[in-house]
């Protein structure tokens, strides 16, 4: 059996009156923070901390500059006593270099070590 | 009969020993010793004098010579005994270093009897005469490089029982033919380098046709580094693009010379005659080829 008009202008009457029980939107905002919470404390450590020192950083004011500076410093002076010296570099074994000399053509019967002769291609 | 005749005998045995003394006392030396031809060079600037024994070469009364590293080949002086003579240099090869001189008054070394080639033994006995003593000596066999350096043709490296002889000493076999002269000291004890006889009669020919040695031309490029005597161009209108011999094709052969490597083919080339056909063996792909090739003046 088929609703009449009617039938369904009261239904849809009855359905636009229709509200939540009382206490619906605070217990979903409730939820919808602790669903928030739980996220943030999924990011990575590393980026949370740098989050935070950010804001502590931004946070300190012009004193911000000599902390800076202070920290630029030490870094500095760390990596002078880091890398390693030039005594150090020499006792280092070298590892051997391969030098092919080129292959030489001498055009005259000259012997002496000092003599040069031709290199690359030759023509006969 | 018999009697009677071993007493004759013993008398011509006798007298002819009795000659070739009177002989050999009259010249005063062993008729191969040519240490008497003595001829030193100046110094060219920065360069250092030097001095060669002169050996006949038996044509046209001329010795040969070596003339060192910054010698002055055309101002050469010979000295005979206490005298010097006045010499003309016919001519001279910077590449070998040999040169060939006239002495005035048509004087000239005794003569030698030469070998066409060195002996393909390469442990063979030798023996040069310098001053009327005797060194005996052995063939340790050919030098292709000196100091990582390709020589322009292969010496023999000569092992002497005594100090090296004056460059231009010659070397005899055990026939007495001059198998070789004397090139210089290796500095490495009584160790030397000669220049074969084949290399002096390459020279004399172009030296008394012309007064310059003029080498054979074929128009291949090779690489002295390349492991193989492999041809790296062929020049475009030269006899090897004529006789057919194509980019990387190899070298087994030139004439009668087996070539290995790349030292082997620059000592070959060395002999090669402008107008007289050589026979080359190749190999291109898994093929031999034999061709003729005539060289052609640079």
């Amino acid at each position: 059996m088929k609703p009449t008009f009617e039938q369904i202008g009261e239904l849809l009457a009855l359905k636009r009156n229709e509200r939540p029980e009382e206490g619906y939107w605070q217990d979903f905002i409730c939820e919808f923070h602790q669903n928030q919470r739980e996220k943030s404390v999924k990011v990575s450590g590393m980026k949370n901390f740098f989050s935070q020192f950010s804001a502590w950083f931004s946070e300190m004011g012009p004193t911000k500059w000599a902390y800076g500076a202070g920290l630029a410093y030490a870094a500095v002076t760390l990596g002078f006593f880091l890398i390693p010296h030039e005594a150090t570099k020499e006792n280092t074994p070298a590892s051997p270099v391969k030098y092919q000399p080129a292959v030489e053509q001498l055009n005259q019967l000259d012997l002496s070590p000092t003599t040069q002769g031709l290199v690359g291609e030759q023509v006969f | 009969m018999v009697d009677l005749e071993i007493p004759n005998r013993g008398w011509s045995v006798r007298v002819l020993f009795f000659m070739s003394l009177c002989f050999s006392l009259c010249h005063g030396q062993p008729s191969t010793d040519s240490s008497r031809w003595k001829v030193n060079f100046p110094a060219l600037p920065d360069g250092k004098t030097s001095e060669s024994t002169a050996v006949s070469v038996n044509e046209r009364s001329a010795a040969l010579v070596i003339v060192a590293t910054g010698a002055d080949a055309t101002n050469a002086t010979l000295k005979l005994g206490n005298h010097n003579v006045p010499v003309k240099m016919i001519g001279y090869d910077s590449v070998s270093r040999l040169g060939f001189i006239q002495a005035s008054g048509g004087i000239a070394p005794e003569t030698l009897n030469w070998s066409e080639a060195a002996s393909k033994n390469e442990n063979a006995a030798l023996h040069a005469v310098e001053g009327g003593k005797s060194t005996t000596a052995q063939c340790a066999g050919w030098v292709k490089q000196v100091g990582g350096k390709i020589l322009p043709f292969a010496l023999l490296r000569v092992n002497f029982s005594q100090t090296v002889p004056t460059p231009g000493t010659p070397l005899f076999d055990n026939a007495e033919r001059v198998v070789a002269v004397v090139f210089q000291s290796a500095n490495s004890g009584n160790v030397g380098y000669a220049i074969p006889a084949e290399a002096v009669h390459r020279v004399k020919r172009d030296i008394f046709n012309g007064g310059l040695l003029n080498r054979g031309w074929l128009g291949i490029a090779l690489r002295p580094e390349s492991q193989t005597p492999k041809i790296s161009r062929v020049l475009p209108g030269s006899p090897a693009e004529a006789a057919g011999v194509k980019q990387d094709d190899v070298l087994l052969s030139i004439g009668t010379r087996q070539i290995k490597e790349y030292a082997d083919a620059a000592n070959a080339f060395f002999y090669l005659i402008p107008g007289q056909s050589v026979d080359v063996k190749l190999r291109r792909g898994g093929e031999q080829l034999a061709l003729s090739l005539t060289p052609i003046k640079p």
